[in-house]
């Protein structure tokens, strides 16, 4: 059963279509990465998956449950930070999640604490959010998305603005809700080698249409187009590889590396060649795409 | 329901208790009522005069401050984006409305206790009641003292309406506009100038007739400066003050300006504005995107 399903959403803005018939599945224990450039439509899909933009049409079903008929029950289960953290400036940190907390209904002070305790503000909880920093800014932002002890959690862009190493906090609490928690997480990131750490699944959209969807081993394994081979002596390596009329091209990547656009199933031919001219071959393995590069190529 | 929007309105009190914003309301228009009270009309026979124009002007001031603050209520949660963050918690978007609604009514409530007891206080320990008599007659009683008590908790009772008005009002606009600076110019546009509309209508009226021997210019906006006065809401604010003061200047026919046919429209007005806004508000905020 899928935890969130997207069924044909569209939202138009006057002319504008912002989300175009998207279709999307996010599955119980998925960590999924939702990418697009900027102006994709991620934060509008993500808007209407939590009811703030209500769909021109289409529709989004939480725990089977549309939100258009009965939208309560399901979003009592999702956390959410949505863009930029917001806070009241003139409250605590504590204060802050303590509103939120009664808003939802109401919560044990308990868990106040433990939620500052988990996001590493226990310590400055009592100080007015006006003067926290950035990074302090955005893991307060986290901990309101997990105060309710949700099953789902969306993260919009959660990494803004971070430096390395609160990047680095984020990606191993997220990892840690996952593992530990049992959370699903649908994240929307511009930090692609993070989501290809983190991710199991991603879609990536494109004006506001999925470009691709499925899971990130998947869909990188279609890019292999390429083999990395490390020899000696690369000259004449390269002069043989050349010669196969199968080889769409080769360049050395640095000494003794070359990179040649072959197609994977043919890499035992090639190897063999080599081998039978007298090149010693050190390593040969298939090279495929990373996220990023995958990315780049769908947009 | 009435539950969830008495507990949500628990949240939106809190939240303004800790709010600057609101207790510059609050000592704004505590600050007219005591300066009006001590410097007015020396000349009065009685207290009453002094204690009208205080609540006057410093009811005058609460609305003002009050069309701040609820023109504030909604637009600096979209403008600082805490609204999506509530919006994203399991409540109804129109028991929100309501809660925040709640919220200004009390606090309209509170500001107009202030400005009554404050007001009522000062003029008290500075001046004295008593009945409103001739200036040169002291013989002649115009009201007894007991009168104008009636006269003058009537007129506070619907100062509170007009001031409940103003605050749900300014929600409203707050609702409909999404920029909080915007918000709080719109309200007060809505408010002051639509408040001057009748009286340049009609002295645009007279204006013409004696400019180009028009005749009639003068009944028709005349007309029509009486219809726009009846449903803009700055006039009914001050009105119920007005005819307080006149009471307390001894004017008797200022009496009729109490009497149910006049009362009732300052009445009917302002609960006219309460209803429409509101529902205004929330049939707008339960369908709006919150894009911000």
């Amino acid at each position: 059963m899928s935890l969130l399903r997207l069924e044909k959403l569209t939202k138009r803005f006057g002319p504008r279509t912002a989300v175009d018939a998207l279709d999307l599945e996010v599955r119980p224990g998925d960590i999924f990465g939702f990418l697009g450039l900027n102006g994709a439509g991620k934060t509008t899909t993500i808007r209407m998956i939590l009811r703030l933009i209500r769909p021109t049409s289409g529709s989004v079903l939480l725990y089977g449950i549309d939100l258009a008929h009965d939208p309560l029950a399901a979003l009592a289960r999702v956390g959410a930070l949505v863009e930029v953290p917001a806070f009241y400036p003139y409250l605590s940190g504590r204060d802050n999640l303590g509103v939120l907390a009664r808003t939802g209904g109401g919560l044990p002070a308990a868990r106040l604490d433990d939620v500052l305790a988990r996001v590493g503000l226990a310590d400055r909880a009592q100080d007015k959010v006006r003067g926290y920093s950035q990074g302090m800014r955005q893991r307060l932002g986290i901990a309101q998305a997990l105060l309710a002890r949700p099953e789902f959690v969306i993260l919009d862009e959660p990494t803004n603005g971070l430096d390395p190493q609160g990047i680095a906090d984020i990606r191993a609490l997220i990892r840690e809700l996952h593992d530990r928690d049992g959370v699903t997480v649908l994240v929307s990131s511009h930090q692609l080698s993070e989501v290809e750490q983190l991710c199991n699944r991603v879609a990536i959209l494109k004006e506001g249409r999925l470009a691709v969807s499925g899971s990130i081993d998947e869909l990188l394994a279609e890019t292999t187009a390429a083999v990395r081979l490390r020899v000696s002596p690369p000259d004449r390596a390269l002069e043989l590889l050349r010669g196969l009329a199968w080889c769409a091209g080769i360049e050395r990547e640095r000494d003794g590396v070359l990179l040649a656009r072959l197609p994977p199933e043919r890499t035992g031919e090639a190897n063999e060649l080599l081998v039978n001219s007298g090149v010693t071959v050190h390593e040969i393995a298939p090279r495929r795409m990373n996220l990023e590069e995958y990315f780049l190529s769908k947009q | 329901m009435p539950k969830r929007i008495f507990h949500l309105t628990g949240i939106e009190l809190y939240k303004l208790a800790h709010q600057p914003l609101a207790y510059a309301v609050f000592a704004l228009a505590l600050a007219v009522t005591a300066l009006t009270a001590l410097v007015s009309a020396p000349s009065a026979t009685s207290g009453y005069h002094a204690l009208a124009r205080a609540w006057h002007y410093g009811t005058q001031a609460g609305a003002l401050a009050l069309l701040l603050l609820g023109s504030l209520s909604m637009s600096s949660e979209t403008t600082q984006g805490t609204l999506r963050l509530l919006l994203t918690r399991p409540i109804h978007r129109g028991e929100l409305y309501l809660a925040k609604a709640c919220a200004l009514l009390l606090v309209a409530g509170l500001l107009q206790a202030a400005i009554v007891g404050g007001g009522a206080a000062l003029v008290g320990v500075a001046r004295g009641y008593g009945d409103v008599v001739d200036p040169q007659y002291h013989k002649y009683v115009y009201f007894t003292n007991a009168e104008m008590m009636r006269y003058s908790l009537q007129a506070a009772a619907l100062g509170l309406l007009s001031l409940m008005a103003v605050a749900l009002l300014g929600l409203a606009v707050s609702t409909l506009v999404e920029n909080a600076g915007v918000a709080v110019a719109l309200a007060i546009l809505l408010y002051v100038p639509l408040g001057m509309v009748p009286e340049l209508a009609r002295l645009s009226g007279i204006w013409i007739d004696m400019r180009l021997h028009a005749g009639r210019t003068a009944d028709l906006l005349g007309v029509l400066a009486r219809t726009l006065g009846l449903w803009v809401l700055n006039p009914h604010v001050e009105y119920p003050f007005e005819a307080l003061q006149q009471l307390g200047e001894g004017i008797a026919n200022a009496r009729s300006r109490l009497r149910w046919e006049n009362v009732r429209w300052e009445i009917l007005v302002p609960a006219t504005y309460m209803v429409v806004t509101s529902a205004v508000g929330v049939l707008h905020f339960r369908r709006k995107d919150v894009l911000v």
